[in-house]
């Protein structure tokens, strides 16, 4: 018996804290090499 | 002033910022996956809200902010304000499609299944999916002042889909719980909840203003006068 209690259940954190950091780290590379790109952009122009 | 420059006033502050939610976020997970007690129910699987409810907090307030930019942007026409709409937005979309995915998972365990057409997901897809309409909508349009105007006024109009989010599960009889308070969530519980919670905050606010200074310099780029227009006119 465990009381009610859901049994288990790591797998399900782990897969979500995976998640959000994976998404997180990869939207945080995709905004600094988007960033990177207009910026040399910027200094080609002048 | 410069469309670019007015987007770029304190340039090491979103790197400051980005370290903060790094930090705290850090420190918010360890508490919540290591420290903080499993929950008398759920058991393990409540530490996904550690996650989960400041996701959602930071993407109603990413999309909050890209309707108070939409409005300011159709009342005063300044291109600093298109570029933060925009980025807002962005953020507010990877956010938004995070609490979905990350509300499955924990739906699963707990509800038995992945998904659920239950008022508090409906709306919550709905808002993703308005939102991410916005962004391809932006991607169709070239013409700056047009994309910038049917932007702002659609952003607003999917706006009205936050207040639904948020109230659906107090409106409509929702299998999704109701919003928790300092008063019915236990010290233990809302110390990693709150480490998140700014972390994420700090992480999407670097990430705007990061992301309004590459739509700036876009948009310094896209009005630019095309070369040897000047030497025509004259």
């Amino acid at each position: 018996m465990n009381g009610g209690m859901i049994p288990g259940g790591w797998n399900f954190v782990v897969a979500a804290y995976s998640l959000t950091a994976i998404v997180l780290a990869i939207y945080g590379v995709s905004v600094i090499l988007r960033l990177r790109a207009e910026l040399a952009k910027k200094s080609e122009d002048q | 002033m410069s469309v670019a420059a007015s987007n770029n006033r304190f340039p090491a502050l979103p790197w400051i910022l980005l370290g903060l939610g790094i930090v705290c976020l850090a420190i918010g997970s360890y508490i919540g996956l290591f420290v903080a007690p499993p929950e008398a129910l759920m058991g393990q699987v409540q530490r996904i809200m550690y996650v989960h409810v400041p996701t959602a907090w930071n993407a109603l307030l990413a999309m909050t902010f890209a309707f108070v930019s939409a409005l300011i942007f159709l009342f005063s026409s300044d291109w600093k304000w298109d570029a933060r709409m925009e980025a807002a937005i962005e953020v507010g979309v990877v956010l938004a499609f995070l609490l979905c995915c990350q509300g499955s998972i924990w739906a699963k365990p707990t509800w038995g299944v992945w998904w659920d057409w239950d008022p508090r997901l409906t709306t919550t897809a709905v808002l993703l999916f308005a939102f991410l309409g916005i962004l391809a909508l932006r991607k169709f349009v070239e013409d700056p002042a047009r994309r910038a105007m049917w932007s702002a006024v659609a952003t607003i109009i999917a706006y009205a889909d936050v207040p639904i989010v948020y109230y659906s599960v107090r409106w409509w009889n929702s299998l999704h719980q109701l919003q928790s308070s300092p008063a019915t969530v236990s010290r233990q519980f809302w110390l990693p909840l709150r480490m998140n919670a700014f972390g994420i905050l700090f992480l999407m606010t670097a990430f705007i203003m990061l992301r309004a200074r590459v739509g700036s310099l876009r948009l310094k780029h896209e009005l630019a006068p095309p070369p040897g227009a000047a030497e025509v006119t004259a």
